[in-house]
Parts: structure tokens; sequence; C-alpha cells
């Protein structure tokens, strides 16, 4: 058994090789990459500006026609990577991947695995408390519909299955947010999207919860703390504003106000333009206490958190249903019934825990289908999330995402499969793999 | 494996038609990557395109000389599964589950009406008649206006146009009638009389006819229709009145208000505060219980939104003389008009229900049973159509799926060995690629049509049937009647697809329909999504994407919603009466 597990583990190398190496050859041969989008803008750029000049070249990169020198070409190739062929650029790529450098992306500048590590705690928040509840609802439903078979219970809920398989998660979350959105009917029940609120209204139930008067300024560096707030009082700005970078100086400015503006700008250029949302006064979820907090997190996860459970629901019911049945019609629980066990204990002790195997095994794959299935759901609840990073990292053309999102998803899809098949073995000892 | 030889016992006709075969395959193949090629050669040099085309040409030759007789054999192989007695038991079985066999009824049904929606639900016209001569439009490609004698080089709005033809008709009808009072009197030379009347004689009048359903999916159809797009579902003015859904915060002044709309809201705004309601919630409420009510009423502009369009075509009776200036401040209130010209004038006049329709003239008031999309296209017949293409589509991708996999699957399961580990990397590789992703990646770099995203969803989805036939073969091949062929010195081949497929074929057949839900599920998420087939497309998944966009507008969430509902119902109605009447589990307990 062990060699088999040893086997499977070393299996995943060339696999992975050959997923990696299919989608990085796409990148690399398919038009419209990011070399041509930088041409592009580059020659929007210049043509916007050689026709003040009369369209003098040379320096600027483009030649006498008016189009990009190789040299151009050859230096934006090197930036975005594609100055190598192939067969140097790949193996290249895989020893940074194995050295966990997925390069940086091309949008934001920054490691790719610090933006997928940012982004995917939000999905498994989601898609982790999905899965426990679809669990925690689909088991006892499936055992109730197999021990009421047949019976007005099982025809009604297995309405409710046709249902569910019917109607995909993401669409009925669609569906739900416009009826429980406030957009079309009556008042909104819950939040439009995204994982936390940004604004709490006065009529909204968090702003009970709201902590007065404290400004946490998450990120903010001293100076910035110190600069802005006195900026802020020299020139009698409203608190309720929000920041942007320090405006014009007034004629007859102090040299109070200038020092304070000077100053305020130094931080600004230093922290603020990296985060210019800076200060106001309307509170958002910073701005709730600890029960506040969490009742805006589980407010923005009802819708989704259905949604993800939907998806599952009739399959696992299902699933659960028809493995417990067949578990009842074995000799083994007429056995149990015929030396005078109660039903109870013949359905769980006996027949329960055999029928369990089929659904146990999927947890396997519990953390590649939590983020393979997430980016609908991610977009149409606007969640900043794993699978939102990789629609728009796609729309981007931010290949380095791409292939970075694409290498952990495969990498958790093939170690599901290995973990899905070792449960199996742990769960029925009668499995041999060979 | 070589096939061609083993099928000698066939007859003339079989090789010719396995030829013709092959040479279809070949041209298909060979076409499909060309133009595959062709789009993904931006950055390739010439001699990697010359060696990517002559490797195609090759492997598509070399595919289709040995593919078309696996197909043949996989077709004679269904048949045979379809006229065995067990088959026809299943049948029987299958007819005696009501709720999966009228699913299948309505399905089949609706799915045949809908390649009947060209005729139906078009906004071409079935027929025109016009001075003697005949068009069909709905099955032209294109016919321009000046053929209908209009100005215009773009295709006509028949539905307009039917009301051009029903005015001159009536014209030329009033102008005979005064010109001859009895039919005798119509001279046999018409050569005396004014060119029109003459072409009225002769030919009758004009037609237009038009489907039952006048609105197609890629017509705006703003011109018709008040206010901004997308519009509710309701006739005309009703949908107005009944503004459940219409936001008169922001869109523009649709309503009179004495004394103006923004000193009605501010005033109402105060009442509530002073009531201690919440003005946000209530005030929508209040407003729209007083345009039901009719104490707000529509302004005349919004009732004719159509005349702007019929006046561009000479639809409403022109007042003689010009409405002098004073009658304009004085009667009608309007001193801003006093600067118009002559059409403005007439066009606002038009606009605000002071002109009349010229005889014969009907008034727009069609009923767009799902109101209009975001650019003001029919719902409905977006929806139809949707219908069409996303039944064809899964059809098509699952056909084309089955018969991948199947062949596939079928040779790993009987040859096993080396070839099947190796094949079950490959498998392996590829369902570890996450799927919807990796449609996404291709999508992004060609834009695909109909057969190309067909074809991309397929070289992803054809893994799963591999299983099953696997699987089965695994089974069968050990099987007595198996060695028995073998002992009898039939080929692999014959084995192969005339053994042991027809009898591998049931666990698959019970499949079809939940891959066909599954397909229709990944259609309209990619076209949710944006990578899905192009813009003009009648798309269920676009008109959800609409939806997400515009949450106050129900109709674009609801259509798309419940139409998707209904039909992956139905068809799983179907797949689970299929799956009761093929591969019935008796479930036996004791209590």
């Amino acid at each position: 058994m062990a060699d088999y597990f040893i086997r499977r583990l070393l299996l995943i190398i060339p696999t992975f090789i050959g997923i990696t190496f299919l989608s990085f050859t796409v990148t690399r041969y398919v038009p419209g990459g990011p070399v041509e989008q930088a041409i592009l803008q580059y020659q929007q750029a210049q043509g916007g500006g050689q026709t003040g000049e009369g369209g003098a070249g040379g320096s600027s990169g483009l030649d006498s026609k008016g189009e990009i020198s190789q040299d151009l070409v050859d230096e934006l190739k090197k930036i975005y990577g594609f100055d190598k062929p192939l067969w140097i650029a790949y193996p290249v790529w895989l020893k940074n991947v194995l050295l966990g450098d997925l390069g940086n992306s091309f949008t934001t500048g920054r490691p790719v695995l610090l933006e997928i590590r940012e982004r995917i705690g939000i999905s498994l928040q989601f898609g982790i408390s999905g899965f426990i509840i679809s669990y925690l609802v689909c088991i006892p439903l499936g055992i109730w519909k197999a021990v009421k078979h047949n019976s007005t219970f099982d025809t009604v809920t297995s309405v409710m299955v046709f249902v569910a398989y019917s109607i995909p998660g993401w669409v009925a979350g669609v569906m739900l947010l416009m009826l429980l959105g406030g957009g079309s009917f009556g008042k909104a029940i819950v939040p439009l999207g995204g994982s936390e609120s940004g604004i709490i209204e006065p009529g909204s139930f968090l702003y009970r919860f709201t902590v007065p008067n404290v400004r946490v300024l998450k990120n903010a560096t001293p100076e910035f703390l110190e600069a802005y707030p006195e900026y802020m009082r020299l020139y009698e700005l409203d608190k309720e504003t929000v920041l942007e970078k320090p405006g014009e100086l007034p004629k007859d400015a102090t040299s109070e106000q200038k020092e304070a503006r000077r100053k305020a700008l130094e931080a600004y250029e230093a922290f603020g333009q990296m985060c210019p949302l800076v200060v106001s006064t309307a509170p958002s979820h910073n701005d709730l206490n600890f029960i506040g907090r969490c009742l805006d997190i589980l407010w923005h996860m009802i819708l989704p958190v259905f949604c993800y459970v939907l998806g599952s629901f009739a399959g696992k019911t299902v699933l659960m249903k028809n493995s417990l049945m067949e578990n009842l019609g074995q000799d083994y629980v007429r056995t149990a019934f015929a030396k005078g066990l109660s039903e109870k204990v013949v359905i769980f002790k006996h027949a329960f825990r055999n029928s369990l195997i089929p659904l146990a095994t999927g947890l396997g794959h519990a953390l590649s289908i939590v983020l393979a299935g997430s980016y609908l759901i991610e977009k149409v609840f606007n969640i900043n999330g794993f699978g939102l990073l990789g629609y728009e990292s796609l729309i981007g053309r931010d290949y380095p995402v791409t292939l970075g999102i694409l290498v952990i998803s495969s990498i958790l899809a093939l170690i599901g499969n290995i973990i899905s098949d070792f449960l199996y073995c742990l769960i029925d000892p009668r499995i041999e793999f060979s | 494996m070589s096939s061609a030889q083993d099928n000698k016992s066939h007859g003339m006709a079989y090789r010719l038609l396995l030829n013709i075969l092959r040479f279809v395959l070949f041209v298909a193949i060979f076409t499909v990557t060309f133009i595959f090629i062709d789009k993904i050669s931006a950055t390739m040099s010439r001699g990697m395109i010359r060696f990517l085309r002559i490797a195609a040409l090759i492997v598509g030759g070399v595919a289709s000389f040995y593919v078309a007789p696996i197909i043949v054999s996989v077709f004679d192989a269904f048949k045979l599964f379809f006229t065995t007695p067990i088959f026809k038991r299943r049948w029987r079985k299958f007819t005696t589950l009501k709720r999966g066999y009228w699913s299948f009824i309505i399905i089949l049904t609706l799915f045949v009406i809908s390649w009947f929606a060209g005729v139906l639900i078009n906004d071409k016209a079935l027929f025109v008649s016009y001075k003697g001569k005949y068009y069909f439009p709905v099955f032209a490609s294109h016919y321009n206006g000046r053929e209908f004698g209009l100005d215009s080089y773009s295709s006509p709005n028949y539905r307009v146009l039917k009301q051009i033809f029903n005015a001159r008709n009536a014209e030329n009808k009033a102008a005979l009638e005064k010109m001859f009072p009895s039919k005798s009197d119509i001279p046999k030379d018409l050569s005396s009389l004014p060119k029109e009347l003459a072409d009225y004689i002769k030919h009758g009048p004009d037609k237009v006819i038009l489907p039952i359903y006048p609105f197609g999916t890629t017509a705006n159809l703003m011109e018709e229709l008040p206010s901004r797009p997308p519009h509710p579902p309701l006739r005309g003015e009703a949908s107005l009145k009944s503004s459940a859904w219409i936001d008169i915060f922001l869109t523009e002044d649709q309503y009179e208000f004495a004394e103006g709309r923004d000193a009605y809201l501010d005033k109402l705004s105060d009442e509530l505060l002073a009531k201690g309601k919440d003005p946000d919630v209530e005030m929508l409420k209040v407003v729209r219980k007083e345009i039901r009510s009719g104490n707000i009423k529509l302004k005349p502009a919004v009732k004719y939104p159509w005349a702007g369009l019929y006046m561009k075509y000479d639809l409403f009776v022109l007042p003689e003389t010009r409405p002098t200036d004073q009658e304009l401040i004085e009667v009608f209130k309007k001193p801003e008009w006093v600067g118009y010209s002559n059409y403005q004038l007439y066009k606002k006049m038009a606009e605000n229900g002071m002109l009349e329709l010229k005889p014969g003239v009907e008034p727009i008031n069609y009923p767009h049973f799902l109101g209009t999309d975001d650019r003001g296209r029919d719902v409905f017949a977006r929806m139809v159509y949707g219908f069409r293409i996303s039944i064809s589509f899964s059809l098509l991708v699952t056909t084309l799926c089955y018969a991948i996999g199947i062949c596939i699957g079928a040779f790993l399961g009987y040859y096993g060995g080396w070839f099947d580990i190796i094949m079950q990397r490959i498998v392996e590789i590829w369902s570890a690629t996450p799927f919807l992703y990796t449609v996404m990646i291709l999508a992004t770099f060609i834009t695909p049509n109909f057969f190309l995203l067909a074809i991309i969803l397929v070289f992803f989805n054809w893994i799963s049937m591999t299983y099953y036939i696997r699987a089965e073969f695994l089974r069968e091949k050990s099987k007595d009647y198996v060695a028995a062929a073998k002992a009898i010195g039939c080929t692999d081949f014959e084995i192969i697809f005339k053994h042991i497929l027809p009898n591998a074929l049931t666990p698959v057949i019970s499949f079809a329909p939940f891959a066909i839900v599954g397909n229709i599920g990944s259609l309209v998420s990619l076209d949710f999504l944006g990578f899905g087939l192009p813009a003009p497309t009648p798309s269920w998944g676009e008109l959800l994407g609409q939806g997400l966009a515009n949450l106050s507008k129900p109709w674009l969430i609801l259509s798309p919603t419940l139409a998707m509902f209904f039909t992956l119902l139905l068809v799983s109605f179907i797949g689970e009466a299929i799956r009761e009447a093929f591969d019935p589990k008796q479930y036996s307990r004791l209590r």
C-alpha cells in the first residue's frame, strides 16, 4: 500500500509538468499578450506626442516610418520575460516556481505569491463554511430520506433536491440578490456583496456596534498620522471629507500652514499614494467593536454560503440517501435486525458508518473544489477572493498571476486525488490499491 | 487495428459511404485546424506556421482515414443497442414513468418548435408584396429599404413598413373611390392615371405579413419605446402606469408634477419626516401609489414615444397651416415651441398627441412579454433563441464528448497495459487542470464562435466519459462471449465495437441527460463571465450578467433564471426516468 502511494506521489511530478507546460506554452504563443499591449499603448502615447513635434523618431524608440524599433521590442520582451525561447524560459520558470517564486504581477508589480496569499483567505472563509454547512445539512437529510423512503417527507425533499439540482448556486445567488438586496422589492435584507461593510448607514442594525471617535488607520505610518491631523486642523478641513492629495496653497497662507502642508505632502507621498482613501468619519467595518465585526462578516456570508451549499446540496443528499439505502439492503443489516437490535442502533451503528464511505472520500477534493468553484460566486457577490483574482488576471492578461493560480489549483487537485484515495483506504480496509 | 481491411465482408455501398465519411472528416479537421492556426498565428514565424499547417494536413489525413471506420462502428453499436429487445423493454418502462416521459415530450416539442423560431419570432417580415413583386425577407439574407420605396440602404423596420403600406393603401383606395365611384368605371388603359394609382389598381394593395411575434434578437427598440432601456414587461402605457420598477428618481422626467418634480419630492420627504417615517424607503412607495391611482399623470410625450419614428415616414396627418405663434403661446401654452422649424414643431405636436395618425395606420402597441434588455432588445425573443442555442450547443458537445470518450475509453479498457498507464497520466493531467479556468484562458485568446467554443469544451469534457466506458470494458472483457468471439477469430476491432460496446453502453446512455445539464450550465457560466459566444448572440448567461448589473430590473434576472431552471428541471426529470428504466436499483429492506 505504501508503495502505491509513494508511486502516486512521484507521478505528481510529470503530471504537474504536463499541466504547467501546456499553459505556459499557451500564454507564450497566443496573440494579445502583454508585449503587444505595451507596444500598442506606447504607439498610442507616442502617436499623440508626435503630431506636435512633426514626426521626430530616433530617440523616442520609433524609427522613421513611425513603427516601433526592434530594440524597443526586444527591451519590452525582456521586461516581460519573453526574450528567451520556450525551451529555456520554461525550465527557468519551473525552477523559480519550485523555489517558491511565482514572479511579479504585471499589473500591480507585487509578488504573485503575496497577491494569492492575501486573497485565498477570503475564499477559504466562504468556501469552507459552505462546505461544512453542506455536510451538516445533507447528511442528516440523506439519512432521514433513506429511513422514510417513499413517505411524503421523502417526496417533498426529493422535489427540493430536483430544484437545487436545476439551479446552479451562482444563478440562485443573482436571483436572491435581486429579491433580498432591496433593488426591486422592499428594503435591503442582505448586503449587495463584498465581504465586509464599506459604509455603515445610521439606519443599519450594525450602527449600534460602532465605536465612536476611534479611528484606527491600519498600516499608516506614524509620520502620516502626525502630519495629517495637523494639516486638517490648520486648514480647517471638515473631518468628514475623504482626504486626498493636499491641495494648492491659498495666497495668504501662514508659514505654519505652509509647513503643515509640506509635511502632509511628504507623508502623502510616502504613504497616502498607496492607500489614498484615508480619513473619513463615516463608520466602516473597521469602526465596529468585536461583536459588530462578527455580525458584519456573518451578514455578508449568508447569501454566498447559501449558494455554495446549494451547489452541492443535491449531489450530496442523494449520494447519502442511496448509499444508506444500499447498506440497509445488505445481509449484515438483516443479521443485526435478526439478533434483535433496535432500528436506531442498526441504522446509526451499523449501516450509517458504512454508508459514509463515498461521502468521506470527497473530503480529499474539498480544498480544490472550494477554490475551483469560486469564480462565479465570487464574481456575483463581488468577493475579493482567489476566484475573482483569477478572473481579473485573465481579463488583464496578467500571465504571472494566471499561471500562479493555475499552479496552486492544479497542485491542490493532484494532492486532493491522492488524499481521496488515501481516505478511501483508511475508512475501508477492504480496498486494495496496487 | 487496421480497420480498412477488416471490412472486406461489407458491400460496395458500405465502402463508398466509409470513404465519403473519411473525406468529410478530413475536410472538417483540415478547416478547423487551419482556422485555429490562422487565429493564433500572429506571433509565430512563417516557418512555424508552415510547419503547423503541414502537420495539421498529415494528422488530419491519417486521423480521418483511421477514425472514419471507428465512427461507423460506434454508430453500428448504437444502432444495435437501440434495436435489441432489451432496449425496447426499457423504453416501454420509460414511457410508463409519467414525469420523465412527459418531460421528454415537452423538451422535444419545444426544441423542435424552437427550430422554427425564425418564422414565429423575427423582426423580418414573412412576406412582402410591393408593386406586384413578392419578397420573403425571413429567408433572404438582406433586403435594403430602397427595394420597398424607402430612402435607406439599411434593412427596413418591417413593423413600420407595414404601417407605411397601410397608409399608402388607404390613401390610394380613397383616391380611387373619389375618382371612380363604382368599380366598373375604372378604365382598362391605366396610362392616363398617376403612377401610384395605376400601380395600386394593377397590383392590388401592398402587403407586409409579420411573424406572430415581430421582434428579433438584435434589433434595438429604443425608437419605439419610452425613456431608456431596459423596459419593463408590459404593453405600452400600462407598463409605465404600473411602474413598480421604474425608478423615477433616476430616469428622465416622465410624469407631470404640478410644482415640478424636485419641489414635489422635497415636500413629500418633509411630510414623511414629520410623520416619523424614513423618506428613503417610503417616498418611492408613495410616489408609485400616486402614479397607479392616476394622481400623477404621464407626460403626453411619453405616451407617444414612437412619434419621431412615424414622423420620419410621414405617417401623421399634418395640419394644413402652421399654428401661429399666438396660438402656440395662448392655446397650447408652449412658448418654447415658437422658434421651432416646421418639422420640429410637428414632431413635438405628434409626441404630445395633438396630431392624428393617417387613416389605416395603427399606433405601436406591441406586447413585450418579458420587456427589453439594457440595449433595448426584446428579451422574449432572446430567451427563445437562447433556448435553441443552449440545447443545440449542449447536444453537440455531449455527442462529440461521447464519440471521443467512448472510442478512447474502449481502447483503454480493452488493451490496458502500457497504453492504459500512459493514457491514465494524460487523463490525470486533463482532469487536474481547473476546467472552467482553462476554458477561460483559451477563450481570451481566440474569440470563440459556436463551433469553436463547442470544440474547446469537448477538449476538456471527454475525459469523464472514458472513465465510464473503461470501467465497463474492464468488466465485460472477461466474460465468456468475448472469449467465444476471440475463439472464432474475430479481430480486436470487431470485438471492441461489435461485441463489447453494445453491452457497455447502458451507463453512458443513462448519464447523457446529466451531461446535457452540465453543458448547459457551462455555457451559461461562460457567457455570464464574458468568455462565451460572441456579443450579439442571444444567450441566457449574458442576460444574467446584465441582470446582476441592473438589480432593480427583475425581469432581466427572472427570465433567464426561470428559463434555465425549467429547462434543467425537465432534463433532469428525463435523466431520472432513464436511469430508473435502464438501471433499476431495487432496494429491499427488512424492518
